[in-house]
């Protein structure tokens, strides 16, 4: 009797622990942080119910949009690179005439041990102008390059670039992973019937590669619609907002301004998008089995 | 045979594979040069940095000297194992019961609470951050190592790792056990968690790098300079009028160290995991 | 409450960092948060507090001068993480009283208001009391290279800003990599760009933080502002407090150094090989037939937030800064923050010529010249943040200053009405 009493009570108390830590750190702030979106609350004070005021002032938030439209094009343009760099590496790794594989592959993957925080801050070298690692480079040669971190326009693409850096290795490892669990035989069928190399490629290896490439596109997306620690760092938002995320817009509002509630809104706008995008994305990418 | 042959003969020129092999190189070494960009900088003076050249004229370690002895670099190096150690270890018991429990149980709520977990992974960070903040104040957590540990510790993507691995066990080898009249408590402690030992450890491994790394809670909830952790530390040093970019430098270098250090010892366990967790997905 | 901080303290005695400041014996240890050269500043003029109060520790803490506001902010607002004295911006200050979070230092201030001046008797009081102590202040100065204006004719002391511009053009002939003096964009352009409006004389807001409507004499300031840049393209336009800031300084790329007073710390820093070649000057007259009139860049006012314990010692340290004649003096010679105090401004020893320039400070950039302060509001950071975006769409070309302007005007009456 003990003993099947212990056994139906006994998932609840092996899971009581993780669900008290997640509980309270997790679940309960998310549900607490959308009934502050409908707040006024500067911190100071405690929390007035305004409605729906706070969503009505983000519809009208000039800045909030272009928050959004920065995050929108930046995680896009992350997303892309990203995947399409780090599957091309993991295809050259995953040649079997390739000697040092290891190697590399270990090489590749040591941007990610850093943090978001001193990749930023080593870059600042490397982009800075006149004394950037960048700059002097092209100064050898005579030429003189763009202030990539002033300039609205490459602002945005030298962070993605910096990014692309910090995580190509680690989705390579995850690319040549599902690269190697592609069937061999299937391979060997294909080339037996007369398909080229990239055929075999484009007919077998990709669609097999289907949910990995799925795995790693969310996790892409995710990581770059929350992008905050290197515009932070780097520009501050500028220049002239044009590397202002989204997340950047939250803690501008909630830990510079005090607005919480108004910043738990435009979390929860964020929120929104996030899912909206990784539904679209599972959509796309995940159903077309073989 | 007959493949052998073929796969040889499939085999690009050998003039083809070294120019990839080349190709891959420098790629290499455009991948390690900030590294090496960081490395150098953080040996030459203030004056060096902001004039032209690339060698350090004088290799000097003033600025490692200057961040241990003007900074709190020291401290927050401390404040930072401590936090990361102790979320690794908490994490590792509390994802290692709670994985067990969703692979190898059928409980009310089994299959809306596993996934309620893993959707909290899409909530963009700063939503939990403000009522948390709020509420820490409070109970007077902030600026403690509680207030970062326990989060970290309660970690999906442990979670999900943990009920992953637990579910390939054996279900005869437990109910084996319970026949012989193995407790539970016993069951989790001398069977499940013996074998579940390399998930356990790429588990403790991922909360003590992504706590380390953090960046966004720290620098919330820790308003003071000594309780700072790393990456914290760092951004404010940065972030100074006239920022020294040699010492920013060398901080920046010799943060790099633990976890290069951590990546070595567990590069097999860490790969290993990674791929586990995303081929399966 | 008194169970719960002992179970705060206790429990968290080693997960919870550091145990509270209290007396331990008879030396009280307070944290004083401050930035750049006045923790240079602050450290040169601590002996001698020590010396009248032995039993009083001063941890100074340097932190960036934007953070420093920020996290006063929240720590008033949350009672963690306040230091027991904090220097906050002036022009930032008058978010802090109506929180609720400051201690009110009338007693300790009041007493001394002859010996600063009006402006500060206004800004430092909330319902009527002081909630802060009068600190340093900076007026917008220029430095300028001698041995370039001398190489290209130009005389100095330059006494009006036509003639300023005139020079600029001189500068930009001989050489086109040099530039006249810097210009930057973003909101960190806004501190710099206060100090083109004061000397022009120009409110934004009236006394009671209204938006002034249909400000032409603003939008007049704003089109300089974008002139000198893009069609007299006699500035070089670098953002400020970026490494291309700093290595424009010590290159030589620009003749001359628009900043306040405390420049004189960076161009000792990041120039120390051109001493000698530095000397300063007023910020040009905005009108020749107008008033000696500058801008400043800030003040900086010395708070107690009430969260922790220490006020008195807190008091002493603040009150030590603010009106002890040797203390203000020594902040002028070690950090070149100018003194509130009247008296001070009067000891000779202010005349001292400093080394690096050769010249006295004081005497050529300061006296003779009436400082304008423009109305400040709360809320600070949003204007700066505005008014950073508009001068980034302006200097791209993609808007006209008066464009900006009056966008900027808007943008403002949605926040302040």
């Amino acid at each position: 009797m003990p003993h099947r009493l212990r056994r139906t009570a006994a998932p609840y108390l092996l899971i009581a622990p993780f669900f008290l830590l997640f509980g309270t750190f997790w679940a309960g702030p998310i549900v607490a942080s959308f009934l502050y979106s409908f707040t006024e609350w500067r911190g100071i004070t405690p929390p007035e119910p305004i409605g729906l005021a706070n969503y009505e002032r983000l519809l009208a938030d000039e800045r909030f949009f272009i928050a959004l439209g920065n995050t929108l094009w930046m995680a896009v343009a992350y997303v892309a690179c990203a995947n399409l760099a780090s599957l091309s590496l993991a295809l050259v790794l995953d040649a079997s005439w390739l000697r040092l594989r290891h190697l590399f592959r270990t090489a590749f993957f040591l941007p990610m041990t850093i943090s978001m925080v001193v990749s930023a801050v080593i870059f600042q070298l490397i982009y800075a102008g006149d004394i950037g690692l960048i700059a002097k480079l092209l100064a050898v040669v005579g030429i003189e390059g763009p202030a990539w971190l002033r300039d609205p326009a490459t602002a945005p693409l030298a962070i993605v670039a910096m990014r692309v850096w910090r995580t190509m290795g680690y989705y390579a490892i995850i690319y040549l992973a599902g690269l190697q669990a592609v069937s061999v035989d299937l391979k060997e069928a294909a080339r037996l019937d007369g398909a080229s190399e990239w055929q075999v490629i484009r007919h077998v290896t990709l669609p097999a590669l289907k949910p990995v490439a799925l795995f790693c596109v969310v996790l892409t997306s995710i990581s770059a619609l929350e992008m905050f620690d290197e515009p932070m760092i780097l520009t501050q938002g500028g220049p002239g907002d044009a590397t202002l995320t989204a997340v950047m817009f939250v803690y501008q509002q909630g830990f510079q301004f005090l607005e919480l509630g108004y910043a738990a809104a435009a979390s929860y706008v964020l929120t929104l998008v996030i899912v909206a995008i990784s539904i679209a994305q599972k959509l796309w990418l995940g159903e077309k089995e073989r | 045979m007959r493949t052998l042959r073929r796969r040889r003969a499939l085999e690009p020129s050998p003039l083809v594979q070294y120019a990839v092999l080349c190709g891959l190189s420098a790629l290499l070494a455009l991948v390690l040069m900030p590294w090496a960009w960081a490395l150098l900088s953080s040996f030459k003076p203030r004056s060096e940095i902001m004039s032209t050249g690339f060698l350090p004229e004088v290799w000097q370690i003033g600025n490692y000297v200057e961040l241990f002895t003007t900074t709190l670099y020291g401290r927050w190096l401390m404040n930072s194992a401590i936090v990361s150690v102790s979320a690794a270890c908490l994490g590792m018991v509390v994802c290692g019961m709670a994985g067990y429990a969703f692979a190898k149980f059928r409980f009310a709520g089994n299959t809306v609470l596993f996934w309620i977990v893993i959707a909290s992974v899409s909530i963009p960070p700063f939503t939990t951050v403000i009522p948390l903040f709020g509420w820490m104040a409070k109970l007077g957590l902030l600026n403690t190592y509680l207030v970062l540990v326990l989060p970290f510790a309660s970690s999906a993507f442990g979670l999900f790792m943990m009920r992953q691995y637990v579910s390939t066990l054996p279900d005869e080898l437990i109910e084996a056990a319970r026949i012989d009249g193995c407790g539970e408590l016993r069951l989790l402690l001398t069977i499940i968690l013996p074998l579940a030992r390399p998930a356990l450890g790429t588990v403790g491994i991922l909360i003590f790098i992504s706590s380390w790394n953090s960046f966004i809670w720290p620098l919330v909830f820790m308003r003071t300079d000594a309780m700072f952790t790393l990456p914290v530390g760092i951004a404010g040093l940065n972030s100074e009028q006239m920022a020294e970019y040699g010492m920013i430098m060398a901080a920046a270098i010799t943060s790099c160290i633990p976890m290069l250090a951590v990546f070595f010892l567990m590069q097999k366990q860490i790969i290993a995991g990674l791929t586990r967790g995303a081929v399966k997905a | 409450m008194k169970r719960r901080t002992i179970l705060a303290t206790g429990a968290a005695a080693f997960l919870g960092g550091r145990a509270p400041a209290y007396a331990q014996g008879r030396t009280t240890r307070i944290t004083y948060w401050c930035w750049s050269e006045h923790a240079r500043g602050a450290q040169a003029v601590y002996p001698r507090f020590r010396e009248q109060n032995p039993d009083i520790e001063v941890e100074i803490t340097n932190l960036n001068p934007q953070e420093i506001q920020d996290k006063i902010l929240v720590a008033m607002a949350t009672g963690v993480g306040a230091p027991d004295v904090g220097l906050i911006i002036e022009s930032r200050f008058p978010t802090y009283p109506p929180t609720g979070g400051l201690l009110d230092v009338h007693d300790h201030v009041a007493p001394r208001e002859a010996d600063f001046s009006a402006r500060l008797r206004t800004r430092l009081k909330h319902h009527g009391r002081y909630f802060g102590f009068p600190y340093i202040q900076n007026i917008a100065v220029m430095f300028y290279r001698q041995d370039m204006f001398e190489e290209r004719g130009i005389t100095a002391p330059i006494e009006t800003w036509d003639e300023w511009v005139g020079a600029g053009k001189r500068i930009r002939d001989r050489d086109r990599n040099r530039y006249m003096h810097q210009v930057s964009p973003g909101a960190v352009g806004f501190g710099p760009l206060l100090g083109y409006f004061e000397a022009a004389g120009v409110h934004f807001f009236t006394e009671e933080g209204r938006v002034i409507r249909n400000n032409r004499a603003a939008a007049e300031v704003l089109k300089v502002y974008h002139d000198i840049v893009r069609v007299h393209d006699i500035c070089l336009l670098v953002t400020h407090n970026t490494p291309e800031h700093f290595v424009a300084m010590r290159t030589g790329r620009i003749a001359a150094l628009h900043s306040g007073n405390w420049g004189l710390d960076r161009l000792e820093r990041e120039a120390a090989a051109d001493a000698g070649k530095w000397k300063v000057q007023h910020f040009p007259r905005w009108r020749a037939d107008g008033p000696p009139q500058v801008g400043n860049w800030g003040g900086s006012v010395l708070v107690v937030p009430r969260a922790n314990r220490n006020h008195a010692a807190a008091i002493k340290w603040a009150s030590y800064l603010s009106a002890d004649i040797e203390a203000q003096i020594g902040l002028w010679q070690n950090g070149y923050g100018l003194p509130t105090s009247l008296a001070a401004q009067r000891d000779p020893r202010m005349r001292e010529p400093q080394p690096f320039l050769g010249q006295s400070m004081y005497e050529a950039s300061v006296l003779g010249r009436d400082v304008f302060y423009t109305n400040l509001v709360r809320d600070w950071p949003r204007v700066q943040i505005e008014m950073g975006r508009q001068l980034d769409a302006m200097f791209q070309g993609q808007k006209s200053p008066d464009q900006a302007w009056t966008d900027f005007e808007a943008a403002m009456v949605r926040q302040y009405g």
